[in-house]
């Protein structure tokens, strides 16, 4: 009997039974799990195969959902805002959220109001009035900014600290803030220092020290404002540092950057970076929450009264910013570690206070220019009063599809009311110095295009607080690059 | 054409000399001395070998290290500073990488466990681009640094300033 054209028939049969199984059963494959965060908790949550919404997965921990801000950190280096609604797809053991970034978890607040350590940069540069990636902490305008960086100080750890952290804990706001991973100091202060995440500024690992997008500092020299970084004994970064070490063998360096940085503050530099190390060293040297651990948080509370101190008694218009880069916990030997996705590492603090006579300002609104006739300031509190539609749009981009509820003002209704003239062009312009410029009849009655100032439900958060949305229909499949964040002005060309 | 390749080659030299990070060429490394020392200087690979070196056994703890004792043969850094005649008033050495990752010491802290070495177990240092830490890299002993001395042991050195 010829066996050649049976093994043929039974080899092809297997072939198609396994390319069955691999490609069309994979979207049932298996589940796999995601670490979700709380700045006090860490939960591993098991998901089955398919799509599954935040709120089930929060639901996971044993927590309802509250419509709360979620950050999503992904292992491409991104830390994103997902809202309500937000689909995970659980796929052969990863997570993905839109078409392909795989997640390494999700942390909410829990009850808490939480943010990023990249509003440390946002804050300092709006202040300031020079563009920012993204929306501030809070909207003031000083002259000088003055960022305490405290090494290692983790939420959980500025939370137990008793009272020894008093000064800190007695400014405008403290909160918690999620830096990124790894939570270590060369990637977390990077994403601090510029605003960005590490997909963009270019410092993903510990081997990375090319910054590929400024610092606040470095924005704040080149428009001609004096800066000073002042570190310890180690450039972990490629930028310009002012280097300190041990000059008087105390055992620490934080005394000759605390000298330096009250130096320069006696001097007039208008953007100043200080990054203390003890709390940190402590940590690693002695264990979380030892005697040490503790002496050193006290000290550096010492610090930072003086510098409140300092700038409360001055005539300039200023404020404080202080953050941590990462937190730590205990290892295995009972010293302190960080650099893994739990909460401990990952939750550090943002705070800041403004001082010498310095308020905080209203949220910016909108500037409208019409080359005819007039400038009108637009308050963010009289926008939201104007007529408004509700929409729901898809905006979509490297990171997916952004479906959204979006509410905000027609196009249309903002250049009827106060331009006169026919457009022929309209440039939009945001907050980080991008700007956009339309065809005229983009403002026509019933373009679809809008003003958003809310999406389901919520104001926008860093895309915001007034983002354009161009629907598909007019600006093609990827209109996300068109949809301009965090729009300030509007200009009409007739 | 001539005019523009001599434009774009002055372009170039403006840039590179304008450029702040020393970042030798892997086939010609040198590691530059400057600050305040009485004979800065470029130290090219042929003279480090010549210089009075010494193998140390040294063993480095921390990430991408194997906290074993290798045997490494260079020179202390304080000795090769001696030689190019510190300033009296200089306090500090900062040891760059020519990534831009640089470690900063104090003057008086600089004793025999601070070494810039170029050998290990016997075979030259790789560079960066074969996935080695050499040419030239800093040893900073366990004695010094404490425990994790990996962190203070900066690979790829390209400059030494002193302040």
């Amino acid at each position: 009997m010829k066996w050649g054209p049976t093994i043929a028939v039974v080899s092809i049969i297997l072939l198609a039974v396994g390319a069955f199984f691999i490609f069309v059963l994979q979207d049932e494959g298996t589940g796999a799990s995601l670490i979700v965060l709380t700045p006090f908790s860490t939960h591993k949550v098991e998901l089955e195969g398919g799509a599954v919404p935040i709120e089930r997965i929060i639901e996971h921990t044993g927590a309802t959902y509250d419509n709360s801000t979620v950050l999503a950190t992904t292992t491409d280096g991104e830390v994103l805002s997902v809202g309500g609604g937000t689909e995970i797809t659980v796929q052969n053991g990863r997570c993905l959220l839109g078409d392909d970034s795989e997640l390494l978890g999700l942390s909410w607040g829990g009850g808490m109001e939480i943010t990023t350590t990249m509003s440390v940069a946002r804050t300092a540069l709006y202040s300031m009035n020079l563009p920012a990636p993204g929306v501030p902490l809070v909207w003031a305008g000083v002259e000088r900014v003055v960022v305490l960086e405290l090494d290692g100080l983790g939420w959980n750890l500025y939370s137990n600290a008793n009272g020894r952290l008093n000064n800190l804990s007695g400014m405008d706001v403290v909160m918690p803030a999620l830096t990124t991973y790894p939570p270590i100091t060369n990637v977390g202060t990077a994403m601090a220092v510029t605003g960005l995440p590490p997909a963009e500024n270019g410092i993903r690992a510990r081997s990375d020290h090319t910054l590929l997008k400024p610092t606040f500092l470095e924005v704040g020299e080149n428009d001609g404002r004096s800066t000073a970084w002042i570190e310890g004994d180690s450039g972990f970064l490629d930028a310009d540092m002012e280097n300190n070490v041990d000059s008087d063998g105390d055992g620490t360096i934080d005394g000759e950057i605390h000298e330096a940085v009250m130096a320069h503050l006696m001097a007039g530099t208008e953007i100043v970076l200080g990054h203390y190390h003890s709390i940190d060293d402590a940590g690693h040297q002695s264990g979380p929450e030892s005697e040490d651990h503790l002496e050193a948080m006290s000290n550096i509370n010492g610090y930072v009264g003086e510098v409140i101190s300092f700038l409360e008694n001055g005539t300039e218009p200023s404020i404080l910013i202080t953050f941590s880069d990462h937190g730590m916990h205990e290892g295995r030997d009972g010293l302190g570690v960080h650099g893994e996705f739990r909460h401990e590492d990952m939750f550090s603090i943002v705070g800041y206070e403004l001082l010498g006579g310095a308020e905080p300002l209203p949220e910016p609104g909108l500037t409208v220019v019409d080359d005819i006739s007039s400038t009108v300031e637009i308050t963010f509190e009289e926008f939201v009063e104007l007529p408004t539609v509700e929409a729901y749009l898809v905006v979509k981009g490297s990171k997916g599809d952004e479906g959204g509820n979006y509410r905000g003002v027609e196009l249309s209704t903002i250049v009827d009311l106060h331009t006169s003239g026919d457009p022929v062009t309209i440039r939009l312009s945001a907050m980080d110095g991008y700007a956009v410029t339309l065809p005229g009849h983009y403002a026509d009655e019933g373009s679809g295009v809008i003003l958003a100032y809310e999406k389901d439900g919520e104001g926008l958060g860093d895309d915001g607080p007034i983002r354009l949305i161009i629907p598909r229909s007019i600006a093609g499949e990827y209109n996300g690059q068109e949809c301009l964040k965090g729009v300030i002005r509007l200009e009409v060309n007739s | 054409m001539p005019a523009v390749g001599i434009l774009l080659m002055l372009m170039g030299a403006l840039i590179y000399m304008g450029s702040d990070r020393v970042s030798p060429d892997e086939d010609d490394w040198f590691v530059r001395v400057s600050g305040m020392v009485e004979n800065g200087t470029d130290i090219h690979m042929e003279e480090f070998r010549g210089l009075n070196t010494s193998v140390f056994s040294m063993a480095l703890e921390g990430t991408g290290e194997d906290g074993e004792k290798h045997d490494y043969r260079g020179t202390p850094l304080m000795g090769l500073l001696d030689g190019l005649g510190v300033h009296d008033n200089a306090t500090r050495v900062t040891v760059r990488a020519a990534d831009g990752y640089s470690r900063s010491f104090s003057i008086s802290d600089l004793d025999g466990g601070i070494l810039l070495v170029h050998e290990k177990d016997g075979k030259e240092l790789e560079g960066r681009s074969e996935g080695g830490d050499g040419p030239i890299r800093l040893i900073v002993s366990q004695e010094h640094a404490g425990t994790f001395n990996a962190q203070f042991s900066v690979k790829w050195v390209s400059e030494v300033v002193v302040s």
